[in-house]
């Protein structure tokens, strides 16, 4: 048994799913669980050993700053195309923060006055 | 996690590091590697432009943090009231409100970034960074009333607190 998932798509999209699904007598479940292995063969193929759609040695050829701008700009786009779900907190969810709080925040301050002594 | 996948990248084909990579690769093989958190967006990046070779190695780093119902408002106050880019607040933010996949814990201890600006402008602003969210927490109900801010620190700054609460 495979892991469910549930997704909205175009009733066309739908509409032409469920026609194959009949013409071919397979099920949703499987002709979709094929249709997105072939996606990802596809996606990783055509990623292959490239950063950022370049060659591993150009990636690596560009500056720290030009590096660093392929990251921003490929972070801005992901931001851009993301509607990001919101999750219920569970009630009995405990903050990160709560336990070491104080301690953490000491040692931190330590940490940066000793580093602004050394310099 | 750039220069992580960068640094693992070049250890493999046997090129120097640059100090950065080393730190992030450092900070990587802590005991506490496995309780790191990236944000959806960067599982994205990584996925769709990093080598699989490199994304392999992160796998057990992959812990996403998503965000809760007030994610959005605090990231939209600290980018109104204080001036941080819309990505940087939303990661920010992200860090307070966010939870990870069992939605038990809220929020981070550490948001670690090379980013010295955004290290800068968080803590100039931390007085009122820190009365703003007093008075947003104060009206939410229970577990958000606890929420907490990070510590935002560099990698260097990361390993030091990590090898101090190893220690203890």
């Amino acid at each position: 048994m495979g892991e469910q998932l549930t997704v909205e798509i175009e009733k066309s999209l739908k509409a032409a799913l469920l026609h194959y699904c009949e013409v071919s007598n397979e099920s949703p479940s499987v002709v979709i669980d094929r249709a997105l292995k072939e996606f990802i063969v596809k996606m990783q193929n055509q990623k292959g050993e490239t950063w950022f759609g370049l060659p591993a040695d150009d990636y690596f050829s560009r500056s720290e700053e030009e590096r660093e701008e392929l990251w921003n700009r490929a972070y801005s786009e992901e931001f851009n195309k993301l509607q990001l779900r919101e999750k219920e907190v569970r009630p009995d969810a405990v903050t990160a923060r709560q336990r070491n709080r104080e301690a953490l925040h000491r040692k931190l301050l330590e940490i940066r006055q000793k580093s602004a002594s050394h310099s | 996690m750039r220069r992580y996948t960068e640094s693992y990248w070049r250890s493999v084909k046997s090129q120097p590091l640059t100090p950065e990579q080393r730190i992030a690769q450092d900070l990587l093989s802590t005991p506490f590697a496995e309780r790191f958190f990236i944000s959806p967006e960067l599982v994205n990046l990584l996925r769709l432009r990093v080598p699989l070779l490199a994304i392999e190695q992160i796998r057990p780093f992959l812990h996403v943090l998503i965000s809760t119902k007030y994610q959005r408002r605090w990231a939209r106050r600290v980018r109104q009231n204080f001036g941080f880019g819309r990505e940087d607040a939303h990661l920010l933010s992200l860090a307070t409100f966010g939870i990870g996949i069992a939605g038990d814990i809220l929020g981070v201890d550490l948001f670690v970034t090379f980013d010295l600006k955004l290290i800068d402008r968080f803590n100039e602003n931390l007085p009122g960074i820190e009365s703003r969210f007093s008075r947003m927490v104060s009206h939410l109900q229970p577990p958000y009333t606890t929420a907490a801010l990070p510590e935002v620190v560099t990698p260097d700054e990361a390993l030091l607190l990590l090898s101090n609460v190893e220690g203890e």
